[in-house]
């Protein structure tokens, strides 16, 4: 299934579609769709537009505001008060009244730009600061308005102007072709593009490898030792300071932390303990690995651990031999050149792919789930067998319908779930809050908890009825409560809804990927029957309750109150 | 003079027997006013040099691209 761009703008964009092509890569099938100039406007306001037709995932929107309204910068500050509060009204009606075309029309993601605030103009110091101050202005309330308008973000382009500099502004072609971006502009646009893209896709990473000595301190601890490492709020220990004040920010983000380092185990707990300048402490990582294996090894053994793949790793380590044994092991691995000067350690953090649209409760308890994960596994190890295990746990598995006070969360699972996802159809907020408005449709939310710890919203599942059939649409679950049988939980509630509605037959897809293997045999697990290709099915009076006695299951309709929160 | 006749070709995405010694943007129906910026930014990564908006216009057939090119790279 290949992924639908459409890129929309009043001006010349050609150039940056085939670089936004290349920089795609062959990785990801995608499909583009572009409309500039004067086609902008009209396909973007005519519903059955080329545009809309071609039924976009994302739709980037690249408006200059010269096009629409020209020479303010050298113009606004001769206009009278009044004029001016009437100009910057215009300006972010105009602007918001586009991206609410756009949702209006289609279920994509929208991506809309600020306006870049020019470094000077020709007017100097004393009268510059009444145009600035007004974009900024407008730049604000445009970005409060599109808060408000569902699966929208905003992408700053005036900070992208910024880091391009004016001398990176291209006035030969903006005279020739209304195209201002040069060689380093490009770039930095699209991999801005590139950025939701990947967040939206779920690629984002999810867990940053550190090593220690000289990347998380300074200095080698087993020569120098604990007293003399570099951590305190000395020039020496800034650079590190400043790293791990940036990693434990990221870790209550939700990012997972984990040290893979050579060094004797106990040595390096004690500083991760006791050390009185450490900022991260050995609770704020998911996974150690502290001895004298080689890297790679020890970072199959995180991602064992943690249950995540390579292509969701980071890896930090200041020895140039260490990043080319991990990235010759593990290709898939992002492992960023540590700059020579520690000064600049904590800036290669913004390149690190770690980007997130959101923040849910399940992130910022993301690390105490890995760790009551850990006190599961010792429970697992020490139960008699792994029936035994699975009673001792106390499972509770709470099924809604999807509130819309959740439908982020169910988003971000959709976009997330890789492993056990039937069909991987990465549906956004907006298109989910379609089906749980459609009277024919309903999307199951799966909450799962035990004796250990709560594991938040793990499971999501959407059918449709059609002919007296409800029809599988998704169904995924987080790969973090596998093994105990909840999948066949929020599989029965699908069914006893669908027995509800009157319906004769259930039917489901299972469409392959790279990663879902895992859950091929799934429907048939269920008691559906192959029908087709990829396609399973049964009568509703055939399907037999499953054996999940060690689970206590609750189950609310559309409408129910939330049990808990 | 290949080398031009190359990236005229592979940015218009046209076959190279079509770029002759006299082609000009009047003879290449694929070079309009897209093809020409896209060539431009090509002729520029690869040769290494910067035109001026009045170069840039100016720049229209083969003979005259191959000319400014070997002005500016003395």
């Amino acid at each position: 299934m290949s992924y639908r761009w459409a890129i929309i703008s009043n001006t010349t964009v050609s150039p940056l579609i085939a670089q936004l092509r290349k920089a795609v890569g062959t990785k990801q099938p995608c499909e583009f769709h572009v409309a500039q100039y004067g086609e902008a406007d009209q396909q973007v306001l005519t519903p059955a537009s080329a545009l809309y037709s071609f039924a976009p995932n994302l739709i980037v929107v690249l408006l200059d505001l010269q096009q629409i309204k020209p020479g303010l910068e050298t113009s606004f500050a001769f206009e009278t008060p009044d004029a001016r509060s009437a100009i910057c009204r215009e300006l972010v009606a105009l602007t918001v009244g586009y991206v609410k075309a756009l949702r209006a029309n289609s279920t994509a993601t929208l991506l809309i730009n600020n306006f870049p605030v020019p470094h000077r103009t020709a007017l100097g110091i004393g009268l510059d600061p009444l145009w600035k101050n007004a974009l900024r202005d407008i730049n604000l309330q445009i970005a409060g308005a599109v808060r408000e308008i569902p699966q929208c973000y905003l992408y700053d382009l005036d900070s992208l102007w910024t880091e391009a500099g004016i001398a990176d502004r291209d006035r030969r072609f903006e005279m020739l072709a209304q195209f201002p971006y040069g060689p380093k502009m490009q770039q930095l646009l699209i991999a801005e593009w590139l950025r939701y893209f990947r967040t939206l896709q779920g690629l984002s990473r999810k867990c940053i490898v550190v090593d220690l000595d000289n990347t998380l301190w300074g200095g080698i601890l087993g020569e120098d030792g604990p007293d003399k490492l570099h951590l305190g709020d000395t020039p020496e220990g800034r650079p590190f300071r400043q790293l791990q004040t940036a990693l434990k920010a990221l870790q209550r983000r939700g990012v997972l932390l984990a040290i893979a380092s050579k060094n004797n185990s106990a040595d390096a707990l004690a500083v991760l303990d006791n050390h009185p300048d450490m900022i991260l402490r050995l609770a704020d990582f998911s996974a150690l690995q502290i001895n004298w294996q080689d890297k790679a090894t020890n970072l199959r053994a995180i991602l064992t651990e943690l249950n995540i793949g390579p292509q969701h790793l980071v890896f930090l380590d200041d020895t140039p031999a260490e990043r080319k044994w991990v990235r010759d092991s593990l290709p898939e691995v992002l492992v960023p050149e540590l700059p020579q000067d520690t000064a600049r350690y904590a800036d290669v953090l913004t390149e690190c792919e770690l980007d997130t649209l959101s923040l849910t409760e399940e992130d910022l308890k993301r690390t105490q789930m890995y760790h009551e994960d850990r006190e599961r596994r010792v429970a697992q190890v020490a139960a008699p067998s792994y029936e035994d295990f699975l009673k001792q746990l106390e499972l509770q598995v709470e099924i809604v319908s999807l509130p819309a006070s959740h439908v982020e969360r169910a988003a971000q699972l959709c976009q997330r779930t890789n492993q056990f996802n039937l069909t991987t159809r990465r549906h956004t907020a907006e298109q989910l809050t379609r089906f749980v408005e459609s009277p024919d449709s309903e999307v199951f939310l799966m909450k799962v908890a035990d004796r250990f710890g709560d594991y938040g919203w793990t499971g999501l599942a959407i059918a449709q009825i059609n002919d007296q059939t409800a029809t599988i649409d998704s169904f995924l679950v987080s790969c973090r409560v596998l093994g105990k049988h909840v999948e066949f939980a929020l599989f029965w509630a699908i069914t006893e809804w669908a027995r509800s509605r009157d319906c004769r037959h259930l039917a489901g897809t299972f469409l392959p990927t790279a990663k879902n293997s895992l859950c091929a045999d799934f429907y048939t697990k269920c008691g559906l029957k192959p029908v087709g290709e990829s396609a399973f099915a049964a009568p509703v009076a055939d399907l037999p309750p499953p054996s999940i006695q060690h689970i206590k299951l609750t189950v609310s309709a559309k409408g129910d109150p939330l049990p808990h929160g | 003079m290949v080398e031009i006749k190359q990236i005229i070709a592979t940015t218009l995405q046209i076959p190279l027997e079509s770029v002759r010694d006299d082609s000009s943007n009047q003879s290449i129906p694929e070079w309009d006013s897209l093809g020409h910026m896209n060539l431009i930014m090509a002729l520029e990564k690869h040769f290494g040099v910067a035109f001026t908006l009045d170069e840039i216009i100016e720049l229209t057939d083969l003979a005259t691209i191959q000319r400014v090119i070997s002005e500016k790279k003395g």
